[in-house]
């Protein structure tokens, strides 16, 4: 394999990687706080995808609809978020049944599904770049989209935003505070209610932003809905339910070596998340560890001592 | 609670046998006449793919068979009967479709089908309908498999095949027999690899080497690692079978790769498709079975000119108006609605299309239609869409064995 | 006291069952009344039952929230096409070997799934699913690819010329499982898994293998989709890799829910309800997501435990 082909493909392959980890952080962040899996996640991805063609459509497709779409529409998405937060799951939590949220987002992703052929009819949608994002640079021989750079930059600049919300700001402290004890938070006079509500709008923001990201780089349609989330899932369960880091090296992981996968057939390279994950999870296995982060061992925990009375009184 | 639910289940058991037996004597097997009865409406099933997959033609698909059905009953219908069109979503899978053809032959009793984009539909339904019922099936799809029973079957075809595309290809790329590493591009699907395996067997002998052969997923939205891929290869020429959305997908990727100007890029290029694009790949050599209505001097096309571009534009409404032609043709060369007798009337003969006249292979019920190759070019005085100029038919009996 | 406890015991039990086996009773009289526009209806709603009965079994009985029944449920419709076309089985056993297929991967697979903490157990059984898809499209020689597989029904077993015996046909091996899994339910495993769906911790202290009940209901629960794939074939006559679609299993929830989730007669009275309105609201719109949604919603704040559990309610007396 010559330099340019393997800078060619491991540059593919982090564009692949990180558009892969906005909608799996989106899920991670959402399931480590509210212990909620957001089955809508494909579905916003989509949405996201979908706004930003119609943004672009109406604003044209310069620098200035570029960037509108790229802040507009995770912030509209995640607005949308914080509304079915507020009205839909904030009244489960308390409940014993968390597979009532699961539905509750699937219903969402069918609402939004079905909202999608509403508004945009059934027929693709497509958007250009804009002019200065379209091109290509050379580097040691190699033609990369500049699009790509983009993906990428944003990829590592929301990384880094993550991190620093979660390690460095107050928010981040509480919100981890409440993966690990929301009644405590609560008592501590925390308004855990309306950080919810902020969580789970960044979540979903995040998956949209994945959807901005992909909209002017192919056509828009309904596919794209679970393309997202079966790949985001295997991100999520192979780097460990609510682990942020194992998740970016998940997506690194199977982004890359699809794309290296992709020299030799691309047929069976589609397979690389299964053959990831059935890697890391039978190595896990091997080793004696249980598939989940240290959060959700506390959150597992947790809802077991919170039943034990609900359970001793229904025995 | 033992004796319960014996009771119980022996409550079912009953019910169950009981109807059974009842009823086991009436069955709806009376089989209807085969012929409409006079002056009764003939009515003719359309399965529109209203959504799924091809819903991006599903409307253009309804006004052209709709527009055929207003023209015939303008003339007072076929031998006496008014044409009655029930249109049925069939969603572009083949469990939906055969549900629909098949209520539509049971509840309906039609005894005339057309339509469906998906050639597993069309697969599935022209097996459902065929026997023991007899339907006549005219639809436009790519699989060959569908037609490969022989002149036994009910069905016919209006769009070149999978087959046929692919000798096309092969056709094209041996006229230029300097490009001598070639590369193939294909849908990761039935149909990309038949177009793929007819054109590679096209291509034996032409002292040009297939020196990559790539499936994309089909939906997918990142090609980047493909692409990226098949230029390392340094191929002289690289073929596509990559279509519609997917279409729109590799354009955008492949323009800033140089996938149009390092190699002689060659690749079906839908109207509908190319059109849909902000920045259609212009200078491209592309080709369609669906270029526009106006391409075509002849008096179907004019009156499918007449719905507009939006419509004419694309084909999916002129496929649509030639399967139905194809049954009211039919029907009146046969002289009766018996679709036996209409089957054997239109296999061999020659029916007037949107395209002009042409002949039905009497071997597998196959529409010679021509197949437009081209130079992409934008939108201009001439055509307000992008097409292709120049524009050559090609006559594609020549890739026929029969 | 003990002819009391017994006359209880049938009260509940025939609570339980009633709607089902009235609805069974009411499908065994329809060809009489209806054409076959509502008999085509009817053999689709035993289909969608059928992989609801099965969901049931694994979330409404033992707590199990499987997202992947699609997988069985293909899995049964493709072996049994397959056994059909290529080893000339007769319908019923080709049928009983698809049961088999089905039973050894869900047996293989579940060995492994019933470990996983419950978020994981979720999106890998929907992983399975899709991978089965995949797998079906790229294998174009084995399962015919995405063209989809065209099974040899046999001539008297062929929905066209007969649609009132494919019809009763497919009745009658539906209820034979429902009977089964009646059976089951009622019967001391049955227990032992709703025990398992209260407090699993409890069970395994009280000497209940877990891992084990679990892996039985799993494997059990994929015959029965297994099942509501094959009788697939007899009315569709054709496979298609979406027999695998993530939309199957969440339609097994919908209608679970609907109907009553952890009841005998809810997936069964979910699967006519959903069936109806999927049918009236298909005359009108093609966008059926959007009120699949709607019900799913609706359900799930207006109504948690269905449609069955209103009826009981409200004879009760203890709600209008």
């Amino acid at each position: 394999m010559s330099l340019a082909t393997f800078i060619g493909q491991l540059f593919a392959g982090l564009g692949l990687a990180f558009v892969l980890f906005f909608t799996a952080a989106g899920l991670n962040l959402v399931w480590g706080v509210l212990g909620v899996m957001n089955f809508a996640a494909g579905a916003v991805y989509m949405l996201g995808a979908y706004l930003t063609t119609s943004v672009i459509a109406r604003l044209g497709a310069s620098a200035l609809g570029w960037t509108v779409a790229l802040i507009a529409v995770p912030l509209a998405v995640a607005a949308l978020g914080a509304v079915a937060e507020v009205a839909l799951l904030r009244r489960t939590y308390r409940e014993e049944d968390e597979n009532r949220q699961f539905m509750l987002t699937l219903a969402l992703s069918y609402l939004i599904a079905g909202g999608v052929v509403l508004v945009w009819g059934t027929h693709f949608r497509t958007v250009s770049l804009p002019r200065a994002l379209s091109g290509s640079w050379s580097v040691l021989g190699a033609t990369l989209p500049v699009y790509t750079f983009v993906t990428i930059a944003l990829g590592l600049a929301v990384t880094v935003a993550i991190w620093f919300g979660l390690y460095r700001t107050r928010a981040g402290l509480l919100t981890r505070a409440a993966v690990d004890d929301r009644e405590m938070l609560a008592v501590l006079g925390v308004n855990v209610d309306r950080l919810y509500s902020a969580v789970f709008a960044v979540g979903i923001g995040l998956g949209a932003l994945g959807g901005v990201l992909v909209a002017p780089q192919g056509a828009v349609s309904s596919n794209l809905e679970t393309t997202a989330l079966v790949p985001a899932f295997i991100v999520v369960v192979t780097g460990g339910l609510g682990n942020m880091p194992g998740a970016l090296m998940a997506a690194l992981a199977i982004g890359i070596l699809e794309s290296f996968a992709a020299l030799h057939d691309a047929t069976l390279a589609q397979l690389t998340p299964y053959v990831v994950m059935s890697v890391v999870l039978g190595a896990r296995a091997l080793a004696g560890r249980r598939g989940w982060s240290a959060a959700a061992q506390l959150r597992a925990r947790r809802t077991r001592r919170e039943r034990a009375p609900a359970g001793s009184t229904a025995g | 609670m033992r004796r319960s639910a014996g009771a119980f289940l022996g409550a079912i058991a009953l019910a169950v046998l009981g109807a059974a037996l009842a009823l086991s004597g009436c069955g709806s097997s009376d089989s209807p006449s085969a012929e409409v009865a006079p002056g009764a409406p003939l009515k003719i099933g359309y399965l529109a793919s209203l959504t799924g997959f091809c819903s991006t033609f599903s409307q253009e698909y309804v006004k052209g068979a709709e527009l055929a059905v207003r023209l015939a009953n303008e003339r007072g219908g076929v031998l006496g009967h008014k044409l009655q069109l029930i249109v049925r979503d069939d969603r572009a899978t083949p469990t939906v479709g055969v549900a629909q053809a098949r209520d539509l032959v049971l509840s309906d009793g039609v005894r005339f089908l057309a339509g469906t984009c998906s050639s597993a539909v069309g697969k599935s339904v022209e097996q459902l309908v065929a026997n023991p019922s007899h339907v006549i099936y005219a639809l436009g799809v790519s699989d060959p498999t569908v037609f490969s029973a022989g002149p036994e079957i009910y069905a016919f075809n209006t769009i070149p095949t999978a087959q046929i595309e692919g000798r096309n290809a092969a056709a094209y790329i041996r006229a230029h027999p300097r490009w001598k590493r070639i590369a193939v591009m294909s849908e990761d699907y039935s149909y990309g690899y038949q177009v793929t395996a007819a054109f590679r067997q096209a291509m034996r002998g032409s002292g040009q080497t297939i020196i990559s052969q790539d499936y994309l997923p089909s939906g997918g939205s990142d090609y980047t690692p493909y692409i990226e891929k098949v230029l390392a290869e340094r191929p002289e020429a690289v073929y596509s079978t990559v279509i519609t959305e997917d279409t729109v997908t590799l354009v955008k990727q492949g323009l800033p790769l140089g996938l149009f100007d390092k190699t002689n890029f060659f690749g079906i290029m839908d109207y509908a498709t190319i059109d849909a694009m902000p920045q259609p790949p212009v200078g491209v050599e592309g080709y369609t079975f669906y270029p526009s209505s106006s391409i075509y001097h002849t008096p179907f096309a004019r009156e499918l000119e007449a719905l507009g571009p939006a419509v004419a534009n694309g084909g999916a409404a002129g496929d649509a108006f030639n399967q139905i032609q194809l049954i009211v043709q039919g029907i009146e060369k046969a002289g009766t609605t018996d679709p036996t007798k209409v089957r054997d009337a239109l296999a061999g003969s020659k029916v007037q299309t949107v395209q002009g006249r042409v002949e039905i292979h009497k071997c597998n019920h196959e529409v010679a239609m021509p197949i437009a190759v081209g130079t992409i070019v934008g939108p201009n005085h001439a055509l307000e869409f992008a097409h292709f100029e120049p524009l050559r038919l090609v006559d594609t009996n020549k890739y026929f064995e029969c | 006291m003990a002819g009391m406890a017994r006359a209880r015991s049938r009260r509940a039990l025939w609570a339980d069952g009633g709607p089902a086996l009235a609805l069974v009773a009411v499908a065994a009289l329809l060809p009489a009344v209806a054409s076959s526009e509502y008999v085509l209806l009817a053999a689709s709603m035993i289909v969608t039952a059928l992989v609801a009965v099965s969901f049931n079994l694994l979330f409404g009985y033992t707590g199990m929230f499987s997202f992947g029944q699609a997988a069985f449920y293909g899995l049964g419709a493709y072996a049994t096409a397959l056994l059909m076309n290529e080893a000339s089985f007769g319908f019923y056993l080709a049928l009983a070997g698809a049961v088999l297929v089905a039973v050894a991967v869900a047996a293989l697979s579940g060995a492994v799934l019933v470990r996983m903490e419950p978020v994981a157990f979720v999106m890998l059984t929907f992983a399975l699913s899709a991978l089965l898809e995949f797998g079906a499209e790229h294998t174009p020689n084995l399962a015919g690819g995405d063209s989809g597989l065209i099974a040899n029904v046999p001539s008297g077993l062929n929905v066209v010329v007969d649609v009132n015996g494919v019809y009763y046909a497919m009745l009658g091996v539906a209820s034979a499982v429902l009977v089964g899994v009646f059976v089951f339910v009622r019967s001391r495993a049955g227990l032992i898994v709703r025990g398992i769906r209260e407090d699993a911790l409890r069970a395994r202290t009280l000497g209940v293998r877990v891992e084990r009940r679990k892996l039985g209901v799993f494997t059990l629960a994929g015959a029965v989709a297994a099942v509501g794939g094959g009788l697939s074939v007899l009315s569709d006559q054709i496979v298609y890799p979406d027999v695998f679609d993530w939309r199957i299993s969440a339609n097994a929830l919908i209608v679970t829910l609907l109907g009553g989730v952890g009841t005998f007669s809810g997936p069964v009275v979910g699967a006519v309800a959903l069936g109806l309105i999927d049918f009236y609201v298909g005359k009108l719109t093609t966008d059926t997501l959007l009120v699949e949604g709607l019900v799913l919603l609706g359900v799930i704040l207006l109504a948690p435990r269905g449609i069955v559990a209103l009826r009981i309610r409200s004879r009760s007396g203890r709600h209008i």
